[in-house]
């Protein structure tokens, strides 16, 4: 998880499942934005997708946590993947 | 001495069984003031100190904005009501959770921060060093496995000691801009040592309006958080948001001696079956099903012991007893047949209504129903309903009561109140009955086609309720989804026993007393009637007050096929919409003269023969269930008309005068008005209670019985469309009208909703009163 990470963000929507990825931004309004704060979805925080459910939703690992996302939450975060990984 | 304690944490952190553990059966459920949020506080007692336990809303921050619980939450710390609060950590995921700790550290407010789940967080390799961690937070650590009753002494004496301990608030340092601002408003402030200054003048910069001097201060706070934007190209609060989370960080980093590291849980390993892009759908529909069966079936087994144990403890004891004691005939009717009545048709839904509440609490405790709403979210949106939409539905076929209440569970105030305004569609089992009475007259053959349309005809109607509802006066869009999900866990026994008794000691206090009472005041309207001589007992039906209500809004009636001569069936409307128990009994008296001429007698009552035979129907009941596991609804008895006849409970008068008042379509329409329009009185104080609102309970019960009216009508119009053309064309007109008309005058309050949304000042951290769906989130 020190991987040095590209500064580019892509939604975390189009991340592959088990790759961990690194939250660099969130477009979203500040009420989402506060929302996702509050479960631990903030920048620089690492984020990896365990499972995709269908319909651009899927099950994303934070910390030791586990959130199930919809498909506008996807879109919304913004990552920058390990050069290697991605 | 009296304390208060409160206990704060996220949602699934354990709180509740934290809280079961402080009280055991000393709780009490209410609402706070004002809302519907559930309230619990328990007491125990510590030495000579008597506590008061309150258990807060789970909330993941105080920051505010969000949905009514995090507001309670907020005032209750703010406002400085608990002598102690008991932060509850989930220490598997202490870095989440601790953002929260930092917020309630900083009011200064004496703090235990309670790490519970230790057992789970050893299992994941998390070791938490609780002294170090103690002292960087500046107060109590306590480890804790809330599940074992053994742990209880330990946290009782930490506690009290805890509570007259003084403690200094927390701050997190800020980024310079913000640093200089909260210096420089903390002279501003009065009252308060220093640290309390910081810490309000942190969140007056935040934006937070419930400060005394808020107000006082508003251009001051304004021009500095301009500042700050300005200086950093951050919001003030994003910025305090960012020191508070840094903060909680290094807690984590003090507080771990072992960090642990992620990996596959078992939990994992199910989710990767439930969560299944194409499994997903069919296991929650076996799950629901499930839920139907155990609501149903399960309730069934015990539903007519305690039907027979209530009539022979309410009904004929006493009977007997007042007989006995040569009680003038009218009190021995009154306590008896009537008041005692009452009490027997309320206790049975006690089995059913339990069962309901058993496996939605299992479901909720065991970390599943959070994997439904979002299995089923995807769908849903799709016709803009949100995903918590389908349990409530399905509770609702049971009784329409726990499914307004199981609304509570959705976030956004307006989702909630689209699916609440949903339930009284939902075809309950009080209703099943009326349609087994009809059924075993005119649909012998095809009566399990026709329920089931009943019951598809009100899923649509509550369907389109809520689309309606949401392109008009509800507008917005179901909030973006996303929802924690918590690692499966096995509920135990007695914190399952504890909420489902608190559940069901509501339901019977709330909608027992509404029935109970109706029953009594139904069988004194149809006792009495109004004679030249005042008004004078009666024993026939026709003359009763009952009756003759219900004989003049008959007419009302003709257009969905009720006749003059059929005044009963009207009758059984006005009582059905008090409560849908007592239709048939309606019946069987309206239709029945001579049985009416009969008061019950209790002199022969034997009541331990009825105790013993009410004992032997649980286990023929529970042979039945596993015939009753592919047909819950009992539709079966559908195809055997003495079966459903006997079912239904209507007696051979009734269901004669049944065939000679009725056609098979105006039965039809008969039932489609039963269907829909109001379900009963308990529903709709459920609706009162659950919105809050007047308004919203008149519309529902205004809206039910046009639907109900409108479709009915419609229904048997075209039915004999042959038979007078230009009266059906005229009633399907004017009913389309008046749909019409209804929608645009929705359509009008919407758009007048919009604009006044528009004029009202951006949100603060104080929660508004309007549906959150307009504020694009």
């Amino acid at each position: 998880m020190g991987a040095a990470y590209e500064s580019t963000g892509v939604p975390l929507r189009d991340v592959a499942e088990g790759k961990v990825a690194r939250i660099v931004g969130l477009a979203c309004d500040p009420v989402l934005r506060q929302r996702l704060a509050s479960l631990g979805v903030r920048t620089g925080t690492e984020v990896s997708v365990l499972q995709r459910t269908g319909g651009g939703r899927a099950v994303v690992r934070i910390g030791f946590g586990h959130l199930a996302a919809g498909v506008d939450v996807m879109r919304s975060i913004l990552v920058a993947v390990p050069p290697q990984d991605a | 001495m009296h304390r208060t304690v409160a206990l704060i944490g996220n949602p699934n952190c354990g709180k509740t069984t934290v809280f079961n553990l402080l009280t055991g059966a000393h709780q009490s459920v209410g609402n706070w003031p004002g809302v519907t949020v559930e309230r619990k506080s328990g007491s125990l007692r510590a030495g000579d100190t008597e506590i008061t336990i309150v258990d807060l809303p789970g909330v993941y921050s105080l920051r505010g904005g969000g949905a009514v619980d995090e507001a309670i939450a907020r005032d209750y710390v703010l406002g400085g009501k608990a002598d102690l609060l008991l932060n509850i950590v989930d220490t598997s995921n202490l870095e989440r959770q601790l953002g929260l700790t930092v917020e309630v550290l900083e009011r200064g407010t004496p703090t235990v921060i309670v790490l519970n789940m230790m057992d789970e967080a050893l299992r994941l390799g998390r070791n938490v060093d609780c002294e170090r961690l103690s002292v960087t937070a500046g107060c109590v650590a306590l480890p804790l496995v809330a599940t074992r009753p053994g742990e209880r002494a330990n946290l009782v004496s930490v506690l009290r000691e805890a509570i007259h301990s003084p403690v200094t608030p927390v701050s997190p340092p800020y980024p310079e801009e913000v640093e200089t601002r909260v210096n420089a408003l903390s002279g501003y402030l009065t009252d308060g040592s220093p640290e309390e200054k910081r810490t309000r003048a942190a969140r007056l910069i935040e934006g937070a309006t419930e400060d005394s001097q808020a107000e006082d201060l508003a251009p001051i706070v304004q021009s500095m958080r301009r500042t700050i934007a300005e200086a950093t190209g951050e919001s003030a609060e994003d910025l305090i948001a960012d020191a508070r989370f840094q903060f909680a960080q290094r807690l984590v980093e003090r507080g771990l001696r072992q960090p642990g590291a992620p990996a596959p849980t078992w939990s994992d390993r199910i989710d990767g079956l439930v969560l299944n892009r194409y499994l997903g759908v069919p296991i929650f529909f076996a799950i629901l099903y499930l839920l139907f069966v155990v609501s149903f079936s399960g309730g069934n087994i015990f539903l007519d012991f305690i039907d027979g144990m209530s009539h022979a403890l309410f009904v004929s004891l006493p009977g007997w007893v007042l007989q006995s004691l040569h009680a003038p005939g009218w009190i021995v009717q009154l306590v008896a047949t009537a008041a005692g009545g009452a009490v027997q048709l309320v206790l049975p839904f006690m089995a059913p209504v339990g069962f309901t509440f058993l496996f939605l609490t299992l479901l909720e405790e065991s970390g599943y129903m959070a994997r439904g709403t979002f299995v089923m979210e995807r769908f849903l949106r799709r016709i803009g309903l949100p995903g918590k939409t389908l349990v409530p539905m399905v509770v609702g076929f049971g009784c329409n009561v726990p499914a307004v209440m199981a609304a509570r569970g959705i976030e956004s105030p307006r989702d909630r109140l689209l699916v609440t305004m949903m339930q009284p569609f939902m075809s309950c089992s009080a209703r099943l009955v009326i349609y087994m009475a009809f059924a075993a007259v005119f649909f012998r053959s095809y009566g399990g086609q026709v329920v089931f349309g009943l019951y598809v005809l009100g899923i649509l109607v509550a369907v389109l309720t809520a689309l309606l509802l949401g392109k008009t006066v509800l507008r917005g869009n179901p909030r973006p989804f996303m929802i924690d999900l918590p690692p499966y866990r096995v509920p135990t026994a007695r914190a399952l026993a504890i909420s489902v008794w608190q559940r069901l000691r509501i339901y019977l206090w709330r909608v027992g007393r509404v029935i109970a009472t109706a029953t009594v005041v139904i069988y004194l309207l149809s006792s009495f009637a109004i004679t030249a001589g005042g008004v004078r007992p009666t024993t026939d039906p026709g003359a009763s007050l009952l009756g003759t209500i219900g004989k003049a809004i008959t007419p009302a009636f003709h257009p969905m096929g009720i006749r003059d001569d059929n005044w009963p069936a009207t009758v059984g409307l006005l009582t059905g919409a008090v409560a849908k128990e007592v239709v048939i009994g309606t019946l069987n008296g309206a239709y029945s003269a001579s049985q009416a001429a009969e008061a019950p007698d209790y002199v022969d009552a034997d009541v331990p023969h009825e105790m013993l035979d009410a004992l032997s129907t649980i286990p023929s009941n529970a042979t039945a269930l596993a015939r009753n596991l592919t047909d819950p609804l009992g539709l079966g008895n559908l195809s055997d008309a003495s079966r459903a006849a006997a079912y239904s409970g209507a007696n051979e008068s009734t269901l004669h005068a049944l065939a000679s008042h009725f056609t098979p379509l105006s039965a039809i329409a008969y039932l489609i008005f039963v269907l829909l329009y109001i379900p009963c009185v308990s529903t709709m104080g459920a609706i009162r209670r659950e919105t809050g609102s007047w308004r919203w309970t008149a519309y529902a019960i205004i809206w039910g019985i046009a639907a109900a009216y409108g479709l009915a009508t419609v229904w048997f119009q075209l039915a004999h469309v042959t038979e007078h053309p230009a009266a059906t064309a005229a009633w399907i007109v004017g009913i389309g009208a008046v749909f019409f008309a209804t929608v645009r005058i929705m359509q009008y309050m919407g758009d007048r909703e919009e604009v006044r949304m528009q004029r009202v000042a951006p949100a603060t951290i104080r929660t508004a009163s309007v549906p959150d769906g307009r504020r694009g989130g």
